[in-house]
C-alpha cells in the first residue's frame, strides 16, 4: 500500500488559523490534524506558526499607555534576582585595580536623555592607575583617550583612528572612537568601527554602552531593520541598558501616534 | 461565541482569490473572522474595553498575520525571524488600535472582506521588509499555493509509514511523560528554536535561563531513555512528530489552542 497526502486537501491558511484558535469542531480538527501527520509542508506551515506565536508571547506583552490605548512593549518580567550580576572578564585592559575609582565614576556618571549616546567613563582613572607602565600604551592611543576625556571629539576621532591597538587595547580604542563618532553623527563610520567589537567580553559599562551606541547609530544612518533588532535583544536584558531600550522602545511608539 | 447581530453567513471565498479556501467548497472558511468582528463589536468605542476580549482579539490578529506571513514568504521570500515578529506586532497593534478607535469596523464587514484584508496587511508588511532587505524574489509560478508546495513529491513505502507511525506513538507517549514545564520548554527548544533567555520569560516557564538548560538537559535524558526503550531510533523526530505532539497536547486536553495554560 502506498500512502501519498491528498494534495486537494491540504490545509489552507484559515483552516491552520481555526485550529490554533479551537474554533474547529472534533471531526473537523481530527481530519486537519490527520492530514498534518502525513503532509510535512502543511505541518511545517503549522509549527513555523506555533513558533512565532510562542517567541512573540515570550518576548512582548500587550499593556495599556498612560492615555489607555493599547501599546506592546518587551516582556519585562524575567525571574532575575534583583541584585543578580555576572561580570565577565576576558583580557580586558582596564586592571581590575582601578574597580574602585571606576565604580565612583559611574556612581557620580551623569545622565543624558534616553534615545541619546552616554559618555563612556573617564579613561583618566585608567591612564593614572597605568602611568607606572605608561610605556605598555602607545602614545596615540592615550593621547585620543584625553582628547576624550576633555571632550574634544575631534581631536579623539582623529587621534584614534589613528592609533593603533593590539588586542584588548584595540577593543578599548573601538569602544572609545564608536562614541565619538556617534556624538558627532558619524554614524556610517560608528558602525563599521563598533561592528568589530567582542562588546559582550568587555564589563560594563563599556560593553553595554557599546551596544547601545551601535544601536545608536546603525538607527542613524538609516538600518532601521538592523536597529531595531539590535534594540529588541537589548530590551529583553534585565540591565541599566535593557530598562534604557525599553523605555526607548515606548519613545518610539508615544512618537507613531 | 457571540451571534453576529446582522445574520451573516460565513462562506467560502473563491480559490483564486486569497489563500483562504482550497479546491473543497465544503470546508469552513475562517471562522476566525466571525469571531474576530464579534469581538470588535464589543471592545469598539468603549472606555474601558472588556480585558478579555482584547486579549482574545489579539491572539486572533497575531495568529492569523503569522499565518498569513509564513504563507506570503513561500511565495515572495523569506525574512529573518525577529523581522517576521516585529511585522506580526506592529501590525496586529495597528490594526486592534484601529479597531478600538472605530477607525476600522470588522463588523460591518463580510468575513471575506476580513480575512482578505489581513492577507493584505501581512503581504504589505512582509513586501516592505523585502525591500528593505533587498531580497524580494517573486516566484515565477503567481499562482502558488500550499498545494504546490508540497516538497515532498513522494509516496512513502509501506515500511516507513509503519516506521513513522511508530516514533510517533513512542514520542507522544515519551514527551507524555515528562512534567509539564519540561515538556513545554522541550517543545519551545525543539520546535520554536527558542534560546534558553526567551524560554526562561515565557509566561509558562518562568525561571532562570540556567535552570531552563538543566530543564532541557533532563528532558532530553529523559526522552533518549524511553524512546530507546521503545525500540525506535531517538536522534531524529520524523515527519508528523509536531503535528501528534501538538494534536496530543492541546487539542486532547481540551484548550484547543496554540498556548498552554
Amino acid at each position: 500500500m502506498m500512502c501519498q497526502p491528498d494534495k486537494q486537501l491540504h490545509t489552507t491558511v484559515d483552516e491552520l488559523v481555526d485550529l490554533q484558535l479551537g474554533l474547529l469542531g472534533v471531526e473537523e480538527s481530527e481530519r486537519i490534524l490527520e492530514h498534518l501527520a502525513a503532509c510535512p509542508s502543511c505541518e511545517e506551515s503549522l509549527r513555523e506558526t506555533y513558533a512565532d506565536r510562542q517567541r512573540l508571547i515570550a518576548s512582548r506583552e500587550l499593556h495599556r499607555d498612560a492615555h489607555g490605548v493599547a501599546a506592546v512593549a518587551p516582556r519585562s518580567d524575567a525571574p532575575l534576582p534583583a541584585k543578580a550580576r555576572i561580570v565577565r572578564f576576558r583580557s580586558v585592559a582596564i586592571p581590575l585595580t582601578a574597580a574602585a575609582s571606576l565604580f565612583l565614576m559611574l556612581w557620580l556618571w551623569p545622565h543624558d536623555d534616553p534615545g541619546t549616546s552616554r559618555w563612556l567613563p573617564s579613561p583618566s582613572a585608567v591612564l593614572q592607575v597605568r602611568s607606572g607602565a605608561a610605556d605598555a600604551e602607545p602614545p596615540d592611543l592615550a593621547a585620543g583617550l584625553r582628547a576624550y576625556d576633555a571632550r574634544d571629539l575631534e581631536e579623539a576621532i582623529s587621534t584614534l583612528s589613528l592609533a593603533e591597538g593590539t588586542g584588548p587595547l584595540e577593543d578599548v580604542r573601538r569602544v572609545y572612537l564608536g562614541s565619538a563618532l556617534v556624538r558627532t553623527g558619524r554614524n556610517d563610520e560608528a558602525v563599521a568601527v563598533l561592528s568589530g567589537v567582542a562588546t559582550r567580553t568587555l564589563p560594563d559599562p563599556w560593553g553595554s554602552e557599546s551596544r547601545w551606541n551601535l544601536y545608536l547609530a546603525l538607527a542613524g544612518c538609516g538600518r532601521a531593520a538592523s536597529a531595531d533588532s539590535l534594540l529588541g535583544e537589548l530590551a529583553r536584558e534585565q540591565t541599566t541598558i535593557g530598562r534604557r531600550a525599553r523605555q526607548e522602545i515606548r519613545r518610539l511608539i508615544d512618537m507613531e501616534r | 461565541m457571540l451571534a453576529r447581530s446582522h445574520g451573516a453567513q460565513v462562506t467560502p471565498t473563491p480559490a483564486n482569490e486569497s489563500p483562504s479556501a482550497g479546491s473543497a467548497t465544503q470546508r469552513a472558511a475562517g471562522r476566525w473572522a466571525s469571531r474576530l468582528a464579534d469581538l470588535g463589536r464589543t471592545v469598539a468605542g468603549t472606555d474601558v474595553p472588556d480585558g478579555t476580549a482584547v486579549c482574545d482579539l489579539w491572539q486572533i490578529l497575531t495568529t492569523a498575520l503569522a499565518q498569513y506571513l509564513a504563507f506570503h514568504s513561500r511565495r515572495y521570500g523569506r525574512i529573518r525571524n525577529d523581522d517576521r515578529l516585529d511585522i506580526v506586532s506592529q501590525k496586529a497593534l495597528e490594526i486592534l488600535r484601529s479597531i478600538e478607535n472605530g477607525k476600522w469596523k470588522p463588523y460591518e464587514r463580510s468575513d471575506s472582506e476580513i480575512r482578505g484584508y489581513l492577507a493584505s496587511v501581512a503581504r504589505n508588511g512582509l513586501l516592505d521588509q523585502l525591500r528593505r532587505d533587498r531580497r524580494h524574489e517573486a516566484l515565477e509560478n503567481t499562482d502558488a499555493t500550499i498545494a504546490d508546495l508540497d516538497t515532498t513529491g513522494r509516496t512513502e513505502s509501506t515500511a516507513n509509514a509503519v516506521g513513522r507511525r511508530e516514533f510517533v506513538t513512542a514520542a507522544v507517549e515519551c514527551v507524555g511523560k515528562l512534567a509539564p514545564r519540561s515538556r513545554n520548554a522541550w517543545m519551545l527548544r525543539v520546535f520554536a528554536d527558542m534560546p534558553s533567555r526567551e524560554i526562561a520569560v515565557h509566561p509558562n516557564i518562568d525561571c532562570r535561563p540556567a535552570h531552563v538548560d538543566v530543564i532541557l538537559q533532563r528532558a532530553r535524558a529523559a526522552l533518549r531513555e524511553c524512546l530507546t526503550a521503545a525500540g525506535v531510533d531517538h536522534r531524529h523526530l520524523v515527519p508528523g512528530t509536531f503535528a501528534a505532539l501538538w494534536r496530543n497536547l492541546y487539542l486532547e486536553s481540551g484548550r484547543g489552542h496554540d498556548v498552554p495554560a
